[in-house]
């Protein structure tokens, strides 16, 4: 692989709450490589978001630090230059709350470019951003409602593209939105990338449409990153308990995916509460698996089989462990 | 596909599909429809309108024009309503009814004074303590607005009229230090949910100002709110003025005022009932007007669409 | 007779900007014992459709033909007092969202009480209706019923309250259980228990059905027929299994090719187009202005014809008349 353009090193996230703290996101690290798309895959409680957030800068890490193109990130946004701010953007989730009811799609996109003052005219860049996300020219002047949340959501990317970033963290942006525009959206978005060379961090929680669009795949499970591969590897070959558990439990519309999921893991239990972990793997109480060990001790992340992580104490069984890069 | 080109998502059933490039006056009459959609806001629109309408032409609609001043004539002084003097006269002979079409002058200023002075300022206010919520200014602005709400805001501007001399400019001052620490809270609560949105979150992540997001992109969403409170405020701050006036601590004899009006009939109670309680109808039907309309208008700024 | 026939049913919604024709003739029949579900996209009339069988219609809706025959009665034009028994004792409904279906302030006992009590017919004692509220506690498998009881909706997790919601839905429940995307609002891992559960209760107590869902996933392995519904109009009909092999109708065909698939092959494009206005939708087939198959005659409104091996699908390219072409 070549060099990433952004790793995070032992990132930590605990807020304090009462009764204790919530560790949403613990020891997690991470490495994205140029151009391509990271699957962040888990379910809620699962710290996909947060990870988000940090490398967003909305609020700093407990401890450990997200290094960008070979230099340290400082961790609130405010105190990042400009040129760094502009290099990372985001698509959120909601497409309802993400462009302001009260201005229009022209006003929306001009907010990035008057900051950002280029050469050209505003009016032209907005008209280049909207044919760039597929959209007629003539919406440049409606208003959020008289969109459809496809349309809303193609608006977003719009605006995350305008500063011309290297790296975008999509959070969940089609969740929100019907199959079949889905589908649309989620194309715009790979011919985006091959365009303009972009990075993706896709957080989501449908591990179907990763099978489809991500190079590779980290799933997360109570703030902790359980496992990693490149996505033909991770379909073919899932280790974790908790990821095989998850592929079953996926509904699948065909009989040929019913096929290719792995042996079939019953879902049981529910995702521990976030002030009681559990002691040992927190993922022990529903695991189908579950050794003595797993309820002391916490296994580390390893690389169990050439390129592909694994945090369980399953494995190694023949893999030799070696500790993360 | 001409009409049928209506977005590629829909959210909501059966009210979705309404999405076309629509013109501006389609706009407005979406909020015409909400607003006109209950009858009571049409009809405190009307009583509005008419109020507005005789304050400003008192002069040329008022049978006794010359009655709005310092006017004696004994010789009618306490006649009961009859067809020379629809309302009766007062104590002196003045026209009630008369005097009643100025007093509105006298209200609706008030109003539009205490409003001016107090809206912007608090709404100023609210918005920076939602911007930087949990931060330090936002806990003093708010600290402070709390001190001043929690006097009641008649007491409030009792005592600040007392402590200054009694008259009509300084009853205004005294309500309109009453009535900000309102908007500040109004735009405080809307604002610190605002600033949570994803398209906040969006525009500060491009480096956006903290004038562009408090002005540009949070103010918008909360106007409906502040218009609304607005309108329903009219009739409250004519309400507190006339009860200021009452007491004796607003506007000054000769001019004609509502409460005042009120407050010098009630010695003549029950016997010459007309001196009091045609001011105070009048009265009624303003408060009433604004909140009416006040409804109307947050009817017009709800979202929904049935 | 079939326990609910929905016939020729036509809805219309009144809102500023004229009439919205709805529903367009939405017919769909059930048996006792038997478990359909209705899928389609956001706003296709789904809930419209069940909303009109339980006449829980907003006030600017209107029926505007058609009937709802619940065991033979007209449910559309009978008593209040007589829909109260129905509501009451024979069917009930679940909806997507457990946190607004259960009221925050008070606990799940006085809730489930108040239920069990309005449902039967005579006073029932204390511990009558204590006994009650454990016996449907223990159907939806929800633990330590006791604990569930004293508890506020807030304290229970997404999967909990789903599983309260159900308990609640099975006191009235006696024939018929609408459930309104039961699932999609919770985790993958914890819908999957959530259906399975609500798969075996309902089997076990030979309840109807009416699934409605946009996860097309979700009704593969619940129910016995599915309805696919466009636009207010009932698109195909058939066996669950032969619907999802073999879909006949354009419209099922694109839906189901757009899910992204668990075994891979990208994202295929979506279905051009928009949904039509149901201000001014076109008067024949509703799916024309996006059909890849258009002819002349699809200016008319097609019936259901017989297609595939056991399906109907409301499409001219099943008419003997024009299947030359």
């Amino acid at each position: 692989m070549n060099s990433p353009i952004m790793t995070g090193e032992g990132l930590k996230k605990y807020f304090p709450a009462k009764g204790g703290v919530i560790k949403a996101v613990d020891e997690v690290d991470f490495e994205i490589q140029k151009g391509e798309v990271l699957g962040v895959v888990g379910e809620s409680g699962s710290g996909k978001t947060t990870l988000g957030n940090m490398i967003m800068g909305v609020y700093p890490p407990t401890s450990g630090q997200i290094i960008f193109n070979g230099k340290p990130l400082p961790s609130r946004a405010k105190d990042r230059p400009v040129q760094m701010k502009r290099e990372i953007q985001m698509v959120f989730q909601n497409p309802a709350s993400s462009l302001n009811p009260k201005r229009s799609v022209k006003q929306a996109l001009e907010v990035p470019l008057k900051v950002n003052r280029g050469g050209q005219s505003v009016r032209q860049r907005v008209y280049e951003l909207l044919e760039l996300v597929e959209l007629p020219v003539e919406y440049a002047d409606r208003y959020p409602e008289e969109l459809g949340g496809g349309e809303k959501q193609l608006v977003a990317i719009a605006r995350a593209l305008a500063t011309n970033p290297s790296l975008v963290v999509l959070d969940e942006p089609t969740s929100a939105l019907d199959v079949s525009i889905q589908a649309k959206i989620i194309n715009v978005l790979m011919r985006l990338k091959d365009k303009l060379g972009l990075t993706y961090v896709f957080i989501t929680h449908n591990l179907s449409l990763m099978r489809n669009v991500s190079d590779r795949v980290m799933i997360m499970y109570l703030g902790k990153v359980r496992e990693v591969a490149a996505t033909e590897e991770f379909f073919r070959n899932p280790l974790h308990p908790y990821t095989r558990m998850l592929l079953s439990s996926i509904p699948v519309v065909t009989d040929a995916e019913e096929a290719a999921k792995p042996e079939k893991i019953q879902s049981m239990g529910e995702i521990a509460g976030a002030l009681d972990l559990p002691p040992g793997c927190s993922f022990n109480p529903r695991c189908s698996h579950v050794m003595d060990v797993c309820k002391t001790v916490d296994p580390p992340l390893l690389e169990v089989a050439p390129q592909h992580w694994c945090d369980c104490h399953l494995y190694p069984k023949e893999f030799k462990p070696t500790p993360t890069a | 596909m001409g009409t049928l080109t209506h977005g590629l998502g829909c959210e909501g059933e059966a009210v979705n599909n309404l999405k076309s490039g629509r013109s501006l006056s389609e706009r407005y009459g979406r909020y015409w429809y909400k607003f006109r959609r209950n009858k009571l806001s049409i009809i405190g629109l009307a009583a509005i309108i008419a109020v507005i309408f005789i304050a400003l032409f008192a002069p040329w609609l008022s049978p006794y024009p010359s009655n709005a001043g310092l006017f004696v004539n004994f010789a009618a002084a306490g006649q009961a309503p009859s067809g020379t003097h629809v309302f009766g006269t007062e104590e002196i002979g003045r026209d009630i009814f008369s005097r009643i079409m100025f007093g509105f002058q006298y209200s609706l200023m008030l109003m539009v004074v205490v409003l001016s002075i107090s809206v912007a300022p608090g709404v100023i206010l609210g918005l920076i303590a939602g911007y930087y919520n949990g931060r330090g200014i936002s806990v003093v602005i708010m600290r402070l607005a709390d001190v001043f709400v929690a006097v009641p805001p008649l007491l409030l501007a009792l005592s600040v009229a007392s402590v200054l001399t009694p008259s009509a400019v300084n009853a205004m001052l005294a309500v309109s230090l009453a009535w900000w620490p309102w908007y500040t809270r109004l735009v405080y609560s809307s604002s610190s949910s605002i600033r949570n949105e994803d398209y906040v979150r969006a525009a500060e992540l491009v480096g956006a100002s903290r004038w562009h997001i408090m002005f540009k992109e949070i103010l918008p969403n909360s106007l409906g709110s502040i218009l609304t409170k607005v309108t329903l405020d009219c009739g409250w701050v004519i309400l507190i003025g006339a009860s200021l006036s009452y007491v004796g601590l607003g506007a000054q004899a000769p001019t004609p005022d509502l409460g005042t009006m009120i407050a010098e009939g009630a010695a003549y109670l029950p016997a010459q009932w007309w001196i009091s309680i045609f001011p105070a109808f009048a009265i009624v039907v303003v408060i009433l007007g604004f909140n009416l309309l006040g409804d109307g208008i947050n009817d017009m700024f709800s979202s929904g669409i049935s | 007779m079939p326990l609910l026939e929905v016939k020729d049913l036509r809805v219309n919604y009144r809102v500023y900007e004229g009439t919205l024709k709805v529903l367009n003739g939405v017919n769909i029949s059930l048996e006792k014992g038997e478990k359909v579900g209705i899928i389609g996209e956001s706003a296709c009339g789904k809930t419209t459709t069940v909303k009109s069988v339980m006449r829980l219609l907003a006030s600017n809706a209107k029926i505007a033909g058609g009937e709802v025959r619940y065991a033979g009665e007209d449910v559309l034009t009978m008593a209040k007092g007589r829909l109260r028994d129905l509501r009451r004792k024979k069917m009930s409904m679940i909806f997507q969202d457990p946190s607004a279906a259960l009221n925050p302030v008070f606990t799940i006992r006085q809730q489930l009480y108040d239920i069990i009590k309005f449902s039967a017919d005579t006073r029932l004692s204390k511990e009558e209706t204590h006994e009650g509220a454990l016996k449907y506690l223990k159907e939806a498998a929800l633990p330590e019923p006791e604990r569930i009881l004293d508890s506020y909706p807030f304290q229970l997790s997404g999967g909990m309250k789903q599983r309260v919601s159900i308990a609640m839905a099975l006191v009235s429940a006696n024939e018929l259980l609408i459930a309104d995307e039961p699932g999609t609002s919770l985790d993958v891992t914890i819908e999957d228990q959530i259906m399975r559960l609500l798969k075996k209760i309902v089997e076990e107590k030979e309840i109807s059905v009416i699934l409605i869902t946009h996860a097309l996933g979700t009704v593969k392995n619940f129910v016995d027929r599915i309805y696919v519904m466009y636009a207010g109009t009932i698109v195909e009909e058939g066996p669950t299994k032969e619907v999802f092999n073999n879909p006949q109708h354009p419209y099922t065909q694109m839906l189901i090719k757009a899910v992204p698939k668990l075994t891979g092959g990208g994202v295929p494009e979506g279905i051009l187009g928009q949904v039509p206005s149901y201000l001014t939708p076109p008067s024949g087939c509703r799916f024309v202005t996006r059909c890849p198959y258009r002819m002349e005659v699809c200016d008319q409104v097609p019936r259901m014809y017989k297609a595939g091996t056991d399906q109907k699908a409301a499409c001219f390219l099943y008419d003997e008349g024009h299947r030359s072409k």
